[in-house]
């Protein structure tokens, strides 16, 4: 395997107490390193071999200096975009699960936790994190009934009026007609809660 | 306020207000009759401006008419090129509510903003980071329902100190009934509800037929559960990351699939009492 080169450009890291957030500005990820992953990352200069960087986390680390960890690693930060150059077919995936390694190690609970592990997120847009009612939706639909319990609550009065009759009627043809799975909304869960029959 | 006629040429009192919250200035155009439908403050944590700035973008919210005669309520302005209509005066204010949180959240630069549920529980603020649809408001209704204190299901708001303010969203009562209803006691506007530091985070995802077991996240991985649904981090990502990490500086964090949402709040409530 060529030795590892970490990609540095376009992004930023940042230190937590035992993990490494990295933000790539160019692909919109973010990325927790755990401790052995960081090591890793950091030290992947191209000038280093597998060999050397195996050395360096048994030393930092204690972890068992086995080049299978560094194989283990450079998967994962290559799968996450964070090397240079990176080819799948170099690593063999029966040499590196990280479970199996564990097992090999004897390692078991926190001392597993010290093998490489990268955990990645995509970064959203604004509207991917928004919260869109432009359409009937669940969420619109379940503003529409919570307000009306909600008014119910306060004046029971007026949950029998003909206003709030028509509000709720409205909101559960909404949900009957919404695009929306129900096991992705959870509505019925706050129809219960709300004291109302299941659709 | 001018007089004037609004967009579908009916007369009427057309207005423009100028509004500013977490440092983002924006205008509202609209006729004076549709303001009651409107939720006041406009943004919660923001505030009308005495002076009308002709420069900063602007919102539109007027009725209008179909081909066919039928009154609609047109709302345009924002992050968003299109306009949008709904047929509700209802359902047109809320979207434009959405619209302009949604662009406040973008682009203020003073405070992140992450899609979140919050409570408040034991002086501290449990956070339910989530997409729309994924049911935080009904989670968030539940823990409301056992004790804690309503802070938002729509947005967790981080200050540079990483404590969280709260983002309530308000109801929007007709009118004619509003002079009956003042508030519910879960969401009561106006009330002072002082920042928090975070307590806990738990990503959770709905599941029918999930079992609750919650497994502990790391800080780094809390971190992504954040980053995630954060609205801005694209467009300032170092600065999201900062007051992020110094938000989480003594939070819990767990993750779990998750069912009801009246179990799934008894069970986070019994977690975070367990833990101490």
């Amino acid at each position: 395997m060529k030795n590892p080169v970490a990609r540095r450009n376009g992004i930023f890291s940042e230190n937590l107490e035992k993990e490494k957030i990295l933000y790539d500005k160019v692909n919109h990820r973010a990325h927790s390193l755990n401790e052995s992953a960081a090591l890793v990352w950091q030290n992947a200069d191209g000038n280093k071999s597998v060999g050397e960087l195996s050395e360096l986390l048994n030393r930092e680390l204690g972890i068992p200096a086995d080049e299978k960890v560094v194989v283990l690693a450079v998967k994962q930060l290559g799968e996450a975009g964070l090397l240079e150059e990176f080819s799948p077919a170099e690593v063999n995936p029966e040499l590196v699960s990280r479970r199996q390694l564990a097992r090999n190690f004897g390692l078991a609970g926190a001392s597993a936790g010290l093998l490489p592990f990268v955990v990645s997120v995509l970064a959203p847009t604004p509207a991917m994190a928004g919260s869109a009612v432009s359409k009937i939706t669940p969420g619109k639909a379940l503003h529409d009934l919570t307000t009306v319990t909600v008014e119910a609550d306060l004046d029971p009065a007026f949950y029998h009026s003909r206003t709030a009759q028509v509000d709720l009627g409205q909101a559960t043809q909404a949900f009957a007609k919404g695009q929306y799975p129900t096991e992705e909304t959870d509505l019925n869960g706050v129809i219960n809660a709300l004291g109302l029959p299941p659709l | 306020m001018t007089g004037g006629v609004d967009a579908d040429g009916e007369p009427g009192e057309k207005i423009r207000l100028v509004y500013s919250a977490y440092g983002v200035v924006f205008a509202l155009e609209t006729m004076a009759d549709l303001l009651p439908y409107l939720p006041s403050p406009l943004v919660p944590g923001g505030e009308e401006l005495p002076e009308s700035d002709a420069s900063v973008p602007a919102f539109r919210f007027f009725r209008a008419h179909t081909e066919t005669g039928e009154l609609i309520f047109s709302v345009a302005g924002g992050d968003a090129a299109d306009t949008e209509t709904a047929p509700d005066v209802i359902a047109a204010a809320q979207l434009l509510e959405s619209r302009i949180h949604r662009y406040v959240a973008a682009e203020s630069e003073q405070v992140v903003f992450v899609h979140a549920g919050v409570v408040a529980w034991r002086g501290k603020a449990l956070i339910v980071p989530g997409s729309s649809h994924s049911g935080k408001s009904t989670l968030i209704a539940a823990l409301t329902a056992l004790g804690a204190t309503y802070y938002s299901d729509e947005y967790a708001v981080f200050d540079f100190d990483g404590r969280v303010h709260a983002f309530p969203r308000q109801l929007r009562l007709r009118p004619d009934i509003s002079h009956r209803i003042a508030s519910h006691p879960s969401r009561t506007p106006g009330i002072a509800l002082v920042s928090l530091p975070v307590g806990w985070v738990f990503g959770l995802r709905y599941s029918p037929d999930a079992a609750w077991k919650p497994k502990r996240l790391t800080a780094g991985q809390m971190l992504l559960t954040l980053l995630g649904n954060t609205v801005a981090v694209r467009r300032q990502s170092e600065l999201t990351v900062s007051f992020l990490k110094r938000a989480l500086g003594s939070a819990t964090g767990l993750q779990s699939e998750r069912g009801e949402a009246a179990l799934a709040a008894e069970q986070i409530v019994r977690m975070i009492e367990e833990l101490g």
